[in-house]
């Protein structure tokens, strides 16, 4: 009924199959840089090759069989090939005001904003509301909440330490996005929104 | 149609008229031929639908491989290369026993099929114990994320991803192992009660393509996993 | 019309008892004990519904608690797409009538085919176990970190519950692609098949390529959550968007194994009722394929506003508008089969000119979907919920009753009232219109979706909305009265009621267990309503 094929074969296709195997140990502790990940998928997809062509007697198939097999590889490859479209282009083009929240506040010069009144910097709520709360409040899970930045820097009530990052943010904490530049909002904005974080962290009690 | 001949008929599933046909002939496919073209055809559609199964955990894999290239090192770095190589080894064994055993019930060997489903078999149980090391290791250096994970020193913590995408995988083939060993067990009795001839041992050909295709696996699975990045640990 | 008398051995009388039906390994009364599940589980998603309605006729969020509320919709979802419109037109009439349109004794595996149903109730009894024991409030759409991190409810028993039910699935496609590739009687060439059989075997190949990849999905969302492996934790620097690829990668392909059969029945009630062959035959075959393969390639509509990049989005958006073609395909075809046909008005035409107009409105309103800058504004308002289910009631469940009343006297021998029938269309029709048409509006004026409260002055069109569905409830009811009423009352149906072509056609009513007596060898073409006197037996 099916095609029976001599036991030689079947030897010669393990015989070359030990091969491919030592033969792909061998490449990945070879420096191919970027092309060990290939070179290793290539001769996976030989070895997946004699196994269906021989193994599985694809060889001697229908031809609709043929046909569904080389098929799955057009489903598999839109799975992935569509995913990365999605992943590969995430990074591409950022509008002048990014793609992410923080991103989207304007980048403004430092002195594009008025000088700030003393009434707004006496109560510096609404500005922490709109700029920093969001990502800094006690329960965000996207940047240090405040209690964190209170461990940080209350202590000793590190106002100028605060400033400073706020300014040039670096990136300790590689789960949360980067934190953008607020150096535009001045010098006095900025200071009085550290004392403002701080002391609502003091008076909150512990979560 | 006489209610007698009705009778007959439906007690022994033929409708009147029907010659005689060979005992595997399931009474709903007019020949062997189409019978045994129907049976391959399914199980490889199935095993294509396998294969997407597995696409979902390698579409992931794929992607957390290009975010995180350094996670992948340090992760490949931690799993037993020789084990793994060794595995290989087996499963491609085992790939070989099992097509001589479906040659022997194509030629109507009998002994020789049930001593080459043993083996493949037993490989297969090789396979397993040698898996089961290996878990046992992960576990003991604390690398099994969720559970006992504990990040080391150096390391970054995305390697709980891979570890994580690591045991998904291969315990996901592991699992299709065992299955495989169960449907072995069922094709090895029904192979010593001499169930199989060279007209028809389908179920030894269909149990060979799943074998084939868990073994196919695996040799993704082996690169993606234990090479990646070797050549930067040996400096 | 001669008085018929029912045949006197059919598929239902050969043999009796519990173990006949639950051991069974023929079609045809798998395809009814698929039938007995489904409409239990329409039943139920029905009820869950009735909830959902309730409380959304005032703009408080007083009847329910907001998690009751939010289990309410995710089980009225669940329901529905897993138990209701999956399997129905496949499971229930493909099961049945596919190796009778074929000139088959049985499909390819009738065993598998056994072994289908029985992993269809586990899954089922599996997944409204989870319900009724605290049910589930994560949304039909299980997204991540919630259903892994945060949501305390029935997540892994639901996940596994519908994990099964997918196998159930690929098994029932598995054996009707080898059926219809390797069954046909002789003569049956490709291009002679009815239509619904090419429907079928596009769902099929749906059905096997894109299940597995559910399957995986919620495997791993198991993982994640019962054994706290990060594969999607952003904690670790995982990606929840990529589980929302995965999701819909299969999610979006499974609304055409919903759809495309019920398409497959109405070519055939269409041939049937404008007494015409099908106008542009293998367009509508190739179509149907196109559907499949297309299918596959647009998931990520459901993701514009998850934070895909936008060039991504906009491939997705070009290709959804493309998917959209066969489809209207189809329509054009369809309408062209109708003109200067010879309409023959009876219950199943009532139920495609439901479908026809219902199904123009939801296919166009996935078009403004589809378009990247509507989406970003109706993207989870009423406005989509008011399409899909456009598509999924008024399309295929429309296209579901439309088959059931075509094939009833088929199943059963019997001819139900014809009155009625016509009687649940239209009510059918005009409560489902007063349902979801509001929900349009409501959605365009920025109703949330999955808010059990609202602002009052939402709350007209929501009231319209809920009397509606009361309507619809009715209509749905009417055939479950009239159908058992004809099995023990109605009139005997003969071979061929409807005067259709068709080899399902002209065997008896009910059909014998091995369906024929005799092979039978097809020799004319499919639809051939010009060509001979069609005779109604």
């Amino acid at each position: 009924m099916s095609h029976i094929s001599p036991k030689s074969t079947y030897y010669a296709i393990f015989g070359a199959l030990m091969a491919l195997t030592a033969l792909t140990v061998y490449v990945a502790f070879q420096h191919l840089g970027w092309l060990n990940f290939p070179v290793a998928i290539t001769i996976a997809l030989i070895k997946a090759s004699l196994v269906v062509l021989f193994f599985m007697h694809v060889k001697y198939s229908s031809k609709l069989t043929k046909l569904l097999v080389a098929s799955t590889f057009f489903f598999l490859a839109s799975l992935f090939g569509l995913t990365m479209t999605d992943y590969m282009s995430r990074g591409w083009f950022t509008s002048p005001r990014g793609t992410t929240t923080a991103g989207m506040l304007p980048k403004l010069q430092a002195a594009e904003l008025p000088v700030a009144s003393e009434q707004a910097l006496a109560n510096p709520g609404p500005l922490f509301e709109a700029t920093c709360g969001s990502c800094h409040s006690f329960t965000t899970k996207t940047a240090p909440t405040l209690a964190e930045i209170n461990q940080l820097y209350g202590a000793k009530h590190d106002i100028e330490s605060m400033v400073t990052w706020a300014k040039a943010p670096q990136r300790k904490r590689m789960r949360f996005e980067p934190m953008p530049s607020f150096a535009h909002l001045g010098d006095a904005r900025l200071h009085a929104l550290a004392n403002y974080m701080l002391q609502q962290a003091a008076q909150t009690p512990p979560q | 149609m006489p209610d007698a001949l009705a009778a007959h008929a439906e007690a022994h599933g033929h409708s009147h008229g029907h010659a005689a046909h060979h005992p595997d002939l399931q009474h709903h496919f007019e020949t062997l031929e189409q019978q045994h073209e129907a049976s391959t055809l399914g199980m490889w559609i199935f095993i294509i639908q396998e294969v997407m199964f597995f696409g979902g955990l390698l579409a992931a894999y794929m992607l957390y491989r290009i975010w995180y290239p350094t996670a992948w090192s340090e992760g490949s770095a931690e799993l037993n290369i020789q084990l793994g190589g060794l595995n290989t080894v087996v499963l491609i064994g085992s790939s070989l026993t099992m097509a001589l055993a479906v040659r022997s019930a194509q030629t109507g060997k009998q002994k020789a099929l049930i001593g080459f489903l043993v083996a493949t078999m037993a490989l297969g149980l090789v396979f397993l114990v040698v898996k089961g090391f290996e878990y046992h290791d992960k576990w003991v250096l604390h690398h099994v994320p969720g559970l006992n994970f504990k990040l080391e020193e150096g390391q970054v913590p995305q390697i709980a991803i891979f570890l994580s995408l690591y045991f998904a995988l291969t315990g996901l083939h592991a699992l299709h192992m065992v299955i495989g060993f169960g449907i072995m067990s069922v094709i090895l009795w029904m192979a010593w009660r001499k169930r199989f001839n060279p007209e028809w041992y389908t179920p030894v050909e269909m149990a060979g393509l799943y074998w084939h295709f868990v073994d196919i696996v695996w040799i993704f699975l082996f690169p993606l996993l234990y090479l990646v990045d070797r050549a930067h640990q040996v400096q | 019309m001669t008085t018929t008398a029912l045949p006197r051995r059919t598929y239902l009388n050969h043999e009796f008892g519990i173990k006949s039906w639950l051991l069974t390994k023929d079609h045809k009364r798998i395809g009814l004990l698929y039938l007995v599940f489904v409409t239990l589980a329409f039943a139920l998603g029905g009820l869950f519904a009735a909830g959902v309605r309730a409380e959304l006729t005032t703009p408080a969020g007083d009847l329910w608690s907001s998690d009751t509320y939010n289990k309410l919709f995710t089980m009225h979802g669940i329901m529905m797409v897993f138990f209701v419109l999956i399997p129905a037109v496949p499971a229930i009439l493909g099961n049945f009538v596919l190796p009778l349109m074929i000139g088959a004794k049985d499909v390819a595996f009738p065993k598998i085919n056994l072994i289908s149903w029985y992993i269809f109730v586990i899954g089922m009894f599996t997944t409204v176990s989870a319900m009724v024991f605290g049910g589930v409030d994560t949304g039909w759409t299980f997204y991540v970190p919630y259903s892994t991190q945060a949501s305390n409810t029935n997540v892994m028993v639901t996940g596994i519950g519908v994990f099964i039910t997918g196998f159930s699935s690929i098994l029932t496609g598995v054996n009707f692609m080898v059926t219809i590739h390797r069954m046909r009687a002789p003569g049956m060439t490709w291009f002679r098949l009815p239509l619904l059989v090419w429907a079928l075997y596009a769902t099929s190949l749906v059905q096997i390529l894109g299940t597995p990849v559910i399957a995986i999905t919620v495997f791993m969302l198991a993982l994640e959550r019962g054994l706290g492996f990060g594969i999607f934790d952003p904690a670790l620097g995982g990606d929840p968007v990529l589980f929302q690829h995965l999701f819909w990668f299969y999610s979006h392909p499974a609304v055409y194994i919903m759809i495309l059969p019920p398409m497959g029945v109405i070519s055939e009630v269409i041939a049937c009722f404008s007494r015409k062959s099908v106008f542009g035959y293998s367009f509508v075959a190739f179509s149907s394929l196109a559907i499949a393969v297309f299918g596959f390639i647009v998931w990520a509509h459901h993701l514009f506003v998850a934070g895909i990049s936008p060039y991504s989005a906009m491939v997705f958006s070009f290709l959804s508008f493309a998917v959209a073609i066969p489809s209207a395909v189809k329509t054009f075809n369809w309408t062209a089969t109708m003109y200067k046909g010879a309409i023959w008005w009876k219950s199943p035409m009532f139920f495609v000119f439901g479908f026809m107009g219902l199904f123009l409105v939801g296919g166009l309103t996935g078009l403004f979907l589809a378009s990247l800058g509507l989406d970003v504004h109706l993207h989870d308002t009423y406005f989509v919920v008011a399409h899909f289910h456009y598509i999924m009631v008024g399309g295929a469940i429309m296209g579901f009753f439309a088959g059931l009343h075509y094939y009833w006297p088929k199943i059963t021998g019997r001819m139900y009232s014809d009155t009625a029938g016509k009687a649940a269309a239209v009510l059918i029709f005009i409560g489902f219109n007063l349902t979801f048409f509001p929900q349009f509006i409501l959605g365009y004026l920025g109703m949330p979706r999955r808010y059990h409260a609202y602002p009052p002055e939402f709350q007209v069109f929501n009231v319209l909305s809920s009397a509606g569905a009361t309507v619809l409830a009715l209509g749905y009811l009417l055939p479950v009265l009239y159908f058992t009423y004809s099995i023990f009352k109605g009139e005997a149906a003969g071979n061929n009621p409807w005067g259709a072509t068709g080899l399902e056609w002209t065997t008896q009513s009910p059909p014998l267990p091995e369906n024929f007596p005799d092979q039978p060898v097809v020799t004319e073409e499919a639809y051939d309503y010009s060509k001979r006197e069609i005779k109604v037996a």
